[in-house]
């Protein structure tokens, strides 16, 4: 697994995930997709939204909190929030806007999400 | 990935990246200056000279048919529709994403400016693909294929909705092929056809790839036409204005003799024409009125109506002769209400004379009916009566066409005509796949035309054995636009700077050409109609010590309002004295005939 523009949260330090979280989400200028959870399927929901990010100049990035509930808290601030903290447990992930805002949540009922599918969470987050 | 961007390229470069317009053709012109000019709705005036560039935008001309025709299919016409309006919005924003975020990619030269632009420029870009990507995921795996297959190769952010774009553009190519499959089996075809309206005629004009029609003779409106100030139609005129100086000069005429012939004074001499007519339809009605022929005595009423109806028109005529019969050049100081008097003058004219009409044609038709069972000497004098009626009916028609087309050319600009717009069998029938999509109409090429003359076009939909349907139509204006010279003969009245010149008044009118520099404007019919300001040189045959001996006069003017109002500065270098003058076009208004432009 290849990853050029992935942030990979810890899951063994609940306070250095978030401020890492936190870090990249409100003082980095990115358009961010956080995917969530371990396994399989979120190794290539991970490995295809970095595949998305494009050149090290696009302000695109990905975060991947395997253990979701170390950010619930860093999450629960974020504009819109509503819409995914309640599924931060079994939703694939979700995008953020320039503005922090929570813009795009695949569902845990979707199946793995295509390029396409992905690439639609994100251009959400850059249409908002 | 490369070839895909310069896929993308030559999308736009092919004018498909052009903001998406309403209606079915969308119209840019190309004048002599190599400008061009998008002609949008509302905005329709265009040099005399111009090509216009016609595009059909088959997609919105899809969704026009299935308004017309409700067996169509409406729903895959409306997500082509929507797919290839977000595909032009995107290829329009992409490159000014992709300049963005190189702007942006620098760490070091990062500022607030340029994050707003990053942000701008990607949400418009992201909001045109995200129709496509949601319909992509949601109803057709065919576009998720297509687009997964172009996004495998890690594209830029810029990369990945060009892709999206490319693959829409595949997808929808495809679509659409089937839906005007399903179009063509319902045996709708289409047809465009053009039109030049000039003097009231309207003439069928060529269209390449949608029509067999003659291409018309060339005839380029000339730009720089230094010639005419040789012509003989301006000798002529200049005679005419040496005349009038000579008789205004010597006092035997005054300016205000000039404004004689004016617009009501063309109201009243139609009036009188259409009167004498009327009056010689009224011995032949007694005639068959008064005849004891059986078939006749049943028409008798209409007959009599017929005759109240000729003496009401004649009486309306007689009011309005003393209306405007004695407006004279004191009336030009109230011209907005003289011109709103007489446009509700003219339309209630107009009112008068189609009840009139309808009368004749009753009466006519009444007489058909009976003609053979008519006494011969009856039947001539019905014969007689509907020759009569038919030149009076003729007469006033084409009298308050014109009056109403120049008041309204006054009020609000040039009138386009669409009387007669026929298709022709020159005009071919298309199914919507074959039919061109973007065609090129050479204004040169359509004959004889002056400033002032409307082009329409007009697509429209047909079906076996339904009446045709108008999907779209264009109307332009053509004017000169570019900068032309005109050459007007005018009469000015110049005041010399020298004390002694021996006139005996303070001005002295003398007959000049002005060749004057105009620029029309595409957005105002008032200014090519009307305003027409313009700046030249005025060349004045001028007579300061008044000895029959012509001198000459050179001097900067200044011109609007079609010329009948000239301001200027010259010198007359045989009297060796400066002077100042105004003038007018010559001849003055009310002397050009009335409708012509």
């Amino acid at each position: 697994m290849i990853l050029r523009k992935t942030t990979i949260l810890p899951t063994d330090d609940a306070a250095l995930a978030r401020s890492m979280f936190d870090d990249m989400v409100h003082n980095q200028p990115y358009y961010i997709f956080v995917a969530l959870g371990t396994g399989p399927d979120a190794e290539t929901i991970v490995q295809r939204a970095d595949n998305l990010t494009g050149n090290p100049g696009d302000p695109r990035w990905v975060i991947w909190a395997r253990d979701p509930k170390l950010i619930k808290n860093s999450v629960e601030k974020l504009q819109n929030s509503d819409r995914v903290l309640s599924k931060l447990g079994t939703a694939r992930g979700f995008s953020l806007s320039l503005s922090d805002e929570v813009c795009n949540v695949i569902e845990g009922t979707e199946p793995v999400p295509s390029l396409t599918r992905i690439l639609l969470a994100f251009a959400e987050a850059e249409g908002s | 990935m490369l070839r895909l961007l310069l896929f993308l390229l030559l999308l736009l470069a092919a004018g498909t990246g052009r903001a998406i317009a309403d209606g079915i053709l969308t119209l840019e012109e190309r004048d002599l200056d190599n400008g061009s000019h998008a002609i949008d709705r509302g905005l329709d005036i265009v040099d005399i000279n111009s090509t216009i560039l016609l595009r059909v935008d088959k997609s919105a001309l899809r969704a026009e048919l299935a308004r017309h025709y409700p067996a169509t299919p409406a729903e895959e016409i409306k997500t082509v529709r929507l797919i290839q309006q977000q595909i032009r919005e995107g290829l329009d924003a992409l490159p000014d994403m992709g300049k963005a975020i190189v702007a942006w990619s620098d760490p070091a030269t990062r500022t607030e400016e340029k994050k707003a632009s990053l942000k701008a420029a990607v949400r418009r870009v992201a909001n045109a693909a995200t129709p496509i990507l949601i319909h992509a995921t949601q109803k057709s795996p065919e576009l998720e294929a297509e687009i997964e297959k172009r996004l495998a190769n890690l594209p830029s952010m810029t990369e990945s909705y060009a892709a999206v774009f490319d693959a829409a553009a595949v997808h929808v190519t495809n679509l659409a092929s089937d839906v005007d499959k399903r179009l063509t089996e319902q045996g709708i075809y289409l047809q465009m056809g053009a039109w030049l309206d000039w003097a009231g005629v309207t003439t069928p004009i060529h269209l390449p790839g949608f029509d067999t029609l003659p291409e018309g003779e060339f005839n380029e409106i000339k730009r720089w036409q230094l010639t005419a100030l040789l012509s003989q139609e301006n000798k002529d005129l200049f005679d005419a204005a040496q005349q009038a100086a000579r008789d205004i000069n010597s006092r035997q005429k005054t300016v205000a003799s000039l404004f004689k012939e004016s617009l009501p004074e063309a109201l009243v001499k139609a009036l009188k024409a259409d009167q004498q007519c009327l009056k010689q339809l009224d011995d032949p009605l007694r005639t068959l009125h008064g005849a004891g022929d059986s078939a006749l005595v049943q028409l008798r009423s209409e007959i009599d109506e017929t005759r109240r109806a000729v003496d009401d028109f004649i009486d309306f005529g007689r009011i309005l002769q003393a209306r405007y019969g004695n407006v004279r050049v004191a009336s030009i100081g109230d011209l907005p209400t003289l011109y709103s008097t007489l446009r509700a003058d003219v339309d209630d004219l107009k009112a008068r004379a189609k009840s009139l009409n309808d009368r004749f044609r009753n009466l006519e038709s009444g007489i058909k009916g009976i003609a053979s069972s008519l006494a011969t000497q009856v039947r001539s004098t019905s014969d007689q009566l509907n020759v009569k009626v038919k030149e009076c009916a003729e007469g006033i028609s084409a009298h308050v066409k014109d009056l109403g087309g120049f008041v309204n050319v006054l009020v609000n600009g040039r009138e386009i005509g669409a009387g007669s717009l026929e298709y022709s069998d020159k005009i071919l029938k298309h199914d919507i796949g074959s039919l061109p999509e973007r065609t090129d109409l050479d204004l040169r090429r359509t004959g004889s035309r002056d400033a002032g003359a409307g082009v329409i076009v007009r697509i429209s939909a047909g079906k076996p054995e339904s009446p045709i349907q108008l999907l779209d139509e264009r109307r332009l204006r053509l004017y000169k636009i570019l900068t032309y010279v005109d050459v007007a003969v005018s009469l000015i009245f110049a005041e010399p700077q020298k004390k002694g010149t021996g006139l005996s008044s303070r001005f002295q009118a003398a007959p000049s050409y002005s060749v004057l520099l105009k620029r029309g404007k595409r957005n105002s019919t008032f200014w090519n109609e009307l305003f027409q300001p313009a700046i030249g040189v005025n060349i004045a045959a001028l007579d300061f010590d008044s000895d029959e001996s012509l001198e000459a006069g050179l001097g900067l003017v200044f011109s609007a309002f079609r010329d009948y109002l000239q301001i200027g500065y010259g010198y007359n270098f045989n009297a060796d004295s400066a002077y100042w003058f105004v003038g007018l076009r010559f001849p003055v208004p009310g002397s050009t005939p009335i409708g012509k432009p």
